[in-house]
């Protein structure tokens, strides 16, 4: 688009000056750092002075039954939040983009708002609500469903609860932005061809919001498999998950190199996990992801 | 409402599940906030309506102390975070950048926690004394991953016929930069520092991390009071920060109308 | 030539620009540092524990002397440790550690000599809090605030005090009624678990007592609420828990509001834990240092401090003042007997362990 210039001058400089911190500080402060957590995880000791000899000994302590077992109930916990996720934005964003009109941007508005108030104010107000005397258990009480109150917080149920609550916007967003292209003539046509609903659905809709939802699944799966702050709060630190193990490592064991390996490790089942997931769509519907990049 | 040939189940089930999401995501919100009116330590019952709360707000130094610091360190990074965005599209009037945008794209991927850690782990080898500094660095990384690829989204847009005339007249590069790119991407530059200073505002994990004991901010401050008690005053300081937030989002969204560009 | 000038002008430009913006950067993080150099003379750099001092009395304090306090807070012993022996204590003037840590600075050196001399306060500190095992002489610590972790219990539930005033409240199954709230400290928690299996003999612990430690502790995890020291008071006031094993200053915190919580220390002995102020051997400032520590310990001081927040005092006559309080009385009425039976949480287990049993015992 512009041509280079043969000359070295001053220009070039300038332009140089203003555009490489941009650069300068991704590489120092993120790639560097990515770097850095591998090579303190390759060995035991370090400090400013050297690095002491390589090991695996890290890696091999990845293979213990508490490391094991916390990463299985972080990917369990990912998919379920993952799944119900779907299952709740799929009928919100369709039922917006088909019936709904002027009120749109609006509710969309709505949809927006907690996405923009900080996270941690919405797990506090799941305190009162999940509480033993709080809204939840008043509400069943009074529909006869429950005697006795019950004790919601401090559970696995109430993660879960507050992880969809906490993540359901990353879900709907991306799913309307490509829900609401889809031309509604396209779904008028498939009921004029005789098609039922669900037909309709799978057929036309699902194909053509794959690649909305597929963004949606990645930030929600990849955020809640490393979430720390809701198991440590709502579940009243009984759980450790991938999170948790991270920040006790670097903040309460202060041992870097397991922390660091386990942090490589995680990354690594995460990334796989989601590699996974592309790979099945993919072969599952071999047209719907032509030309949409990861 | 739902008029055509939908099966019956469905007519109700599609605005009931609408509904049922919206409440699930607003009813808390709505408890918290009218608890944070309540005469009553523990918010169990309802007692009576008070403002008291919201005095002890005002008067607590901690808070406001808090406050503050959030404030400048979200100002700090969306300053630096723009100002490097806008350099790096000067930059690409030169030399392509492409490489350079790509990187920032793995740092909204990856999770947050692996970014926070790793800063953490080098700043302590290299003994950075960990505070404003280090939290204005990761608090900006988070922003640059967002405002480059905004920026460079928007940038793409333009019409390139417009620059390279401008070239032609004989303007330099850096008058190109000035008068035609700058004002034609005023909005999506508002929209993005916005979208940041939010991000930072609201920003736990990185903070968590890097903060070494001696800056609170906001976001810090709620985490300690919900791990170590329950106060109607965090209902209170929650209220102001949802309609802070709220009011927030509004302007952002104003201007998108207004402007009709992103 | 013009050719080859340009490359190498071009490189030239590249690293130096790099360069100048590394520098930039990097001063720029090291600036707080300078500040400190410069400001050196008038300021004290506290590190504590996030509620052993009042920033209103270090305001106070500031305004009448002159000299800025910084206070910065740190969440775990290990994590004060860790970064004490990373800077050989440098930058800190003042710092507040448990008993335990006071042992582990004095043994690397890294404390200077407290001159008892220049402070105006030592004669009225409650005798039995010092001369301990983790400082026999005092000479490098002088307690700030103490208190004792037993059981706190929900006085509705458990009307006639608790059934068995013993441990095993926490751990036995069958005595176990409704929730508990287990300390959130590993350190505190592997402990008092040891206490309940072996008895604290002061010797290191074998692998297969460590795997009795994890079982007992994962079969406890059934019946806990919550991990929580600082929470344990309003869970059992909000009828959440039944019972609890926190620190006495917690449960004044809580009977502030509510009339039924009940404390009691269990017959194996319950738990002291003492925070106490020490100078780090680096610290210059120590006359500032010694103003500071004379005016925190005036008795007016002491006494806002814990009407204010959640501690308990020192000195003899402040304990005398608070018993007059009901909500003191009842927890600052220990009878020696039960005193000397208390124990510390020391270093009957090494970190490598406590991790190892907190992985364990967390894991889904």
């Amino acid at each position: 688009m512009i041509e280079q210039e043969a000359k070295f001058c001053l220009r070039h400089v300038k332009a140089f000056v203003l555009g490489v911190p941009a650069f300068i500080w991704q590489f120092v402060f993120f790639y560097v750092p990515l770097f850095f957590l591998f090579i303190i995880s390759i060995t035991k000791s370090w400090n400013i002075l050297g690095f002491g000899s390589i090991t695996m000994a890290n890696y091999w302590a990845m293979l213990a039954w508490a490391p094991v077992k916390i990463i299985s109930a972080s990917l369990l916990m990912a998919v379920m939040t993952t799944s119900i996720c779907v299952v709740l934005a799929y009928p919100v964003v369709y039922f917006l983009c088909r019936y709904v009109g002027r009120l749109r941007s609006f509710m969309m508005f709505l949809l927006i708002l907690p996405f923009w108030t900080n996270f941690l104010l919405h797990v506090y107000a799941w305190f009162m609500m999940l509480e033993k005397h709080g809204l939840v258990n008043n509400l069943l009480i009074k529909l006869g469903l429950i005697s006795q109150p019950v004790s919601l917080l401090y559970s696995y149920l109430a993660i879960v609860i507050v992880m969809v609550h906490s993540y359901l916007p990353f879900m709907i967003f991306p799913l309307y932005s490509v829900m609401e292209k889809i031309d509604k003539q396209l779904l008028e046509a498939s009921a004029d061809l005789g098609a039922t609903f669900w037909q309709t659905f799978f057929r036309v809709i699902f194909p053509l919001t794959l690649s909305g939802l597929m963004t949606g699944v990645v930030l929600v799966f990849v955020t809640s498999f490393a979430e720390f702050v809701i198991p440590e709060l709502v579940g009243g630190d009984k759980f450790f998950f991938v999170g948790n193990l991270i920040t006790h490592y670097f903040l309460v064991a202060r041992n870097a190199s397991a922390g660091a390996a386990f942090t490589i490790v995680s990354s690594l089942v995460v990334l796989g996990a989601i590699s996974g997931i592309y790979a099945f769509v993919r072969s599952a519907m071999p047209g719907a992801m032509r030309g949409k990049k990861l | 409402m739902i008029t055509d040939s939908s099966g019956g189940l469905r007519r109700f089930l599609l605005p009931l599940m609408t509904l049922f999401v919206y409440a699930f995501l607003y009813i808390p919100i709505a408890i918290l906030i009218v608890f944070s009116f309540n005469d009553a330590v523990f918010p169990v019952h309802w007692n009576s309506f008070t403002l008291k709360w919201y005095k002890q707000l005002l008067h607590s130094p901690e808070i406001i102390q808090a406050w503050i610091n959030s404030l400048i360190i979200a100002a700090s990074s969306v300053s630096l975070s723009i100002l490097m965005g806008l350099g790096l599209i000067y930059m690409s009037l030169f030399v392509p950048v492409r490489a350079v945008v790509r990187m920032s794209y793995l740092i909204l991927v990856a999770p947050e926690i692996v970014l926070a850690v790793g800063l953490l782990s080098v700043l302590s080898y290299l003994s950075v004394p960990l505070g404003f500094g280090s939290l204005i660095v990761g608090h900006t990384l988070i922003s640059l991953g967002f405002v480059i690829p905004i920026l460079f989204d928007r940038f793409s847009e333009l019409n390139p016929n417009i620059i390279e005339a401008s070239l032609d007249l004989g303007a330099t590069r850096w008058q190109t930069f000035r008068r035609i790119l700058l004002p034609q991407m005023t909005p999506t530059i508002f929209a993005a520092a916005l979208l940041v200073f939010t991000l930072s505002f609201d920003d736990f994990l990185i903070s968590f991390f890097c903060t070494g004991g001696s800056v609170q901010t906001i976001s810090l401050y709620i985490f300690a009071m919900i791990r170590s008690g329950v106060s109607p005053v965090l209902n209170a300081l929650s209220t102001v920060i949802i309609v802070a937030s709220s009011l927030l989002v509004f302007a952002f969204c104003l201007v998108r109308v207004k402007s009709r560009v992103f | 030539m013009q050719m080859f000038s340009r490359r190498f002008w071009n490189c030239v430009s590249v690293g130096a620009v790099t360069c100048a913006w590394l520098v930039i950067i990097f001063g720029a993080l090291f600036i707080p540092k300078l500040v400190e150099r410069l400001h050196n003379s008038r300021t004290i750099n506290i590190f504590a524990w996030s509620d052993s001092i009042d920033p209103d009395t270090l305001h106070d304090f500031e305004l009448q002397t002159n000299i800025r306090v910084n206070l910065t807070y740190y969440d775990s012993n290990e994590e004060l440790f860790a970064k004490l022996r990373a800077t050989n204590g440098v930058g800190y003037d003042l710092i507040v550690p448990s008993d335990y840590m006071v042992k582990r600075f004095t043994d690397e050196n890294l404390l200077q000599k407290i001159d008892k001399k220049k402070l105006n306060f030592v004669n009225r500190i409650d005798q039995r809090l010092l001369g301990l095992p983790f400082d026999p002489g005092n000479d490098y610590s002088i307690p700030l605030e103490w208190s004792i972790i037993g059981i706190c219990f929900d006085a509705d539930l458990f009307q006639n005090g608790l059934p068995e005033k013993s441990w095993s409240m926490i751990f036995d199954q069958t005595l176990i009624d409704g929730k508990l709230v287990a300390p959130g400290d590993a350190r505190e928690l592997c402990t008092i678990a040891s206490l309940y299996l072996f008895g604290l003999t002061g010797k290191s612990l074998s692998p297969d007592q460590i795997n009795k430690i994890v079982n007992l502790l994962r079969e406890q995890k059934h019946r806990v609420l919550a991990y929580s020291g600082t929470r344990a008071d309003l869970l059992v006031a909000a009828h959440n828990a039944s019972l609890a094993a926190v620190a006495n200053v917690y449960v004044a915190r809580g009977s502030k509001h509510v009339g039924h919580l009940g404390f009691a220390i269990p017959k194996e002995g319950g738990f002291l834990t003492i925070e106490n102020f020490v100078i780090p051997v680096e610290s210059k400032k120590t006359d500032s240092v010694y103003q500071l520590l004379n005016f925190l310990y005036q008795p007016d001081v002491i006494y806002q401090s814990c009407m204010n927040a959640v501690v308990l005092p020192v000195t003899v006559d402040e304990q005398k003042r608070l018993t007059k309080l009901p909500v003191f009385k009842k927890l600052l009425d220990i009878s020696s007997t039960e005193f000397k039976k208390l124990h510390f949480f020391g270093e009957v287990l090494t970190d490598e362990q406590i991790d190892e049993i907190w992985r364990r015992l967390k894991a889904p």
